[in-house]
């Protein structure tokens, strides 16, 4: 049964976009294009027999009719909408804005403050640069839905940060989703970001889409490669509109002596699936990886976090917590590979999570393959709901039982959220996490 | 201020409380001691709502309301506080945070200002130098969070500082204290002593009234107090064990 929907769902999309690629000459990359789009015919889109989509309403998701948006170039409303959440931002100058994965040139502000350039995906494929055949599309996993976005990716940002680049300054990227009107869409934002050696950045990235009666797909695809003795400090906010399914992959690929941090926020979408890749290539490369996931109404959301220890002294940490409320469904799925070369491997994974309602509902699943020796790992996983001794204690200092939860709640989620700067972005954080839990 | 008549409680269809009687006026410093599992703590936490205890007969009156019918909270904003045995640790929830909170919920009851971050740390500074327990634990932790048992006893103590209470229950705040921290504990409870005030020590042993002098002491046993009296009660207690006592009741 869902086979012949997802066969449907995949042939619609691909017969479209190839006469689209024969009316428009213009349009980037087909090469690259056409050969996902046949590899994605050839492997079938993902069903619910596989452990990854188990719980996922597949079928649903396929018989949505998406479209790939007919015009590409922004209008008044969506110039608008994006200012407006640019300004929701101003509090980190820099900025990159993106509507369905184009960079809005009026709206982006980052040579001035930081001197790094960017550069869109067709900018960087015409000047066909090293860089780009060597990096785009080597890192990403080629899955269904990662080759639709090779196949359908329009725009798209590439930064490219030269060695020994330290901006003190935080970067800001937006990806501000906006569907058509007329017909559910499917959006392919796509990101390819190299930091030199000893290159340093900060970056914020949100994805944010207009609340509006139409649904959307995005299915973003970023990879991410840093240098030896690169860092970067990441904070990833998914904050969809509340009707959205989005499904999104990062892989990151880390040389010698690379640092990476993530803090990864999950709470926007009705559907919502993050991946997170991080391939530790080089000796003394390190990985810390936070996350929160909250999710309230019927929700439902599917962490997948894969840490690849390939040299030896290498060390991830992997923190994630969620918070759920009403019927909402969460997944977290974290995996620590260990290679048989990757000798003095530290690595460590924690999941916690709060049960607001009776039902809520999470899936947790480390998993751990571990091929060499003399290795450290550590594993751990909890499911609970708020104490009732704590919520008494609360209450006989004078604070009611509603305050109590919402103390206690915010307790819970605020030791990832505090991990993140600027003291702004924490309370935007706040915000949005007590407003999904229905606890604002 | 408080009156307490023919109180009968009960946890997990066990009776604990068998008819308490027990009046108490502003100014006075009442103690209640009693072998384990006399019914001292059920007593503290009837006192302040606690869910799972029913009382099945009885009344207690504060100021000459009913307080039966309320949730703890609304008890904690007449201005009874309770001082836990346990103190419950809670991570995530900075301790200052928590105070804050607290105080706050008490002015919106009583329809004074709330204060901020900024004003309530200047409150919080002086309460803990009013206490002599000036540490940065009270303001940078969680609640109780990694305290020591002396910390946790103290914290409870700051909380009634800060909350100030008409009448404060301080279930056995001595357990688990070396003599330096049970006067430490013991001082502070003295700073907040005063002839509007009153206070309800429970407790085991009578080393905290050799260092908090009270007007009333009662004994009690079985879920009943068997005999009150005053400061020389403890003494008396001492030299003949709870067991004699009640043989002679």
């Amino acid at each position: 049964m869902s086979n012949t929907s997802s066969g449907q769902f995949l042939a619609e999309l691909i017969t479209e976009r190839l006469i689209k690629s024969q009316a428009a000459q213009s349009s980037i990359l087909e090469d690259l294009a056409r050969d996902a789009l046949n590899n994605a015919i050839d492997l079938g889109m993902p069903d619910n027999q596989l452990e990854e989509w188990k719980y996922v309403d597949l079928p649903e998701l396929y018989r949505l009719d998406l479209k790939p948006l007919e015009k590409l170039d922004f209008n008044d409303h969506g110039i608008q909408l994006m200012q407006k959440e640019s300004e929701l931002y101003q509090f980190v100058p820099a900025q990159i804005n993106l509507i369905n994965g184009q960079i809005v040139p009026g709206l982006s502000k980052v040579s001035d403050h930081l001197g790094i350039h960017h550069h869109s995906l067709t900018e960087v494929y015409q000047a066909k640069t090293a860089f780009f055949e060597s990096h785009f599309n080597r890192l990403a996993e080629k899955s269904a839905f990662n080759l639709l976005n090779t196949g359908f990716c329009e725009g798209g940002l590439v930064l490219d940060l030269p060695p020994h680049h330290d901006p003190k300054e935080i970067l800001l990227i937006q990806n501000y989703s906006i569907p058509d009107s007329a017909s559910s869409s499917l959006l392919s934002p796509r990101l390819l970001l190299r930091l030199g050696a000893n290159a340093h950045l900060k970056l914020v990235l949100v994805l944010n889409g207009e609340e509006c009666p139409r649904t959307y797909l995005n299915n973003l695809l970023g990879e991410i490669y840093l240098s030896p003795n690169s860092s970067l400090e990441l904070t990833l906010i998914q904050n969809e509109a509340s009707r959205a399914y989005h499904l999104s992959e990062f892989s990151f690929a880390l040389e010698e002596e690379a640092n990476l941090k993530i803090n990864h926020f999950c709470l926007g979408g009705a559907f919502s699936k993050s991946k997170i890749m991080v391939d530790l290539r080089g000796k003394h490369a390190q990985a810390e990886l936070n996350g929160l996931y909250a999710l309230g109404g019927s929700a439902h959301s599917h962490n997948q976090i894969a840490v690849n220890h390939i040299a030896p002294h290498t060390l991830s940490k992997q923190f994630y917590k969620g918070v759920l409320s009403g019927t909402a469904r969460g997944e977290f799925t974290g995996t620590i590979n260990v290679a048989k070369e990757a000798l003095k491997t530290d690595a460590s994974q924690l999941n916690q999570n709060l049960l607001l309602s009776e039902k809520a509902h999470i899936d947790t699943r480390p998993q751990l393959q571990i091929s060499a020796d003399d290795v450290k790992c550590g594993h751990g996983a909890s499911i609970g709901q708020l104490a009732e001794e704590q919520i008494f204690y609360f209450q006989t200092r004078g604070l009611s039982r509603a305050d109590a939860q919402k103390i206690l709640t915010f307790g819970f989620a605020e030791e990832i959220i505090e991990k993140v700067h600027p003291p702004e972005l924490i309370a935007k954080l706040n915000n949005f996490v007590m407003n999904n839990l229905g606890l604002s | 201020m408080l009156k307490i008549i023919k109180l009968r409680a009960k946890v997990e269809d066990q009776e604990v409380l068998k008819g308490i009687d027990l009046e108490i006026l502003p100014g006075q410093i009442h103690a209640i001691m009693g072998p384990n599992g006399s019914g001292k703590s059920t007593l503290s936490k009837v006192l302040v709502g606690h869910p799972d205890y029913q009382v099945t007969d009885g009344e207690i009156l504060f100021e000459g309301e009913n307080i039966l019918e309320l949730d703890p909270e609304d008890r904690a904003k007449l201005g009874i506080f309770l001082g836990f045995q346990y103190p419950v640790e809670v991570s995530g929830v900075n301790n200052a945070d928590f105070l804050r909170l607290a105080y706050n919920a008490k002015q919106v009851a009583l329809g004074e200002p709330e204060l901020d971050p900024f004003d309530f740390n200047e409150l919080l500074e002086k309460k803990l130098k009013l206490l002599d327990i000036y540490n940065e634990i009270y303001t940078e932790r969680s609640v109780n969070d990694g305290f020591s048992g002396g910390e946790k006893k103290r914290n409870e103590i700051l909380q009634m500082a800060i909350l100030e209470p008409k009448l404060a229950i301080l279930d056995e705040i001595d357990s688990g204290l070396d003599i330096d921290a049970l006067r430490a504990v013991a001082y502070g409870i003295n700073k907040l002593v005063s002839l509007e005030k009153a206070l309800l020590l429970i407790t085991h042993y009578h080393r905290l009234l050799e260092h908090i002098t009270p007007t009333h002491v009662h004994i009690m046993y079985q879920g009943k107090i068997i005999r009150s009296g005053g400061k020389e009660l403890p003494l008396i207690l001492e030299q003949t064990g709870y067991q004699e006592l009640v043989s002679t009741n």
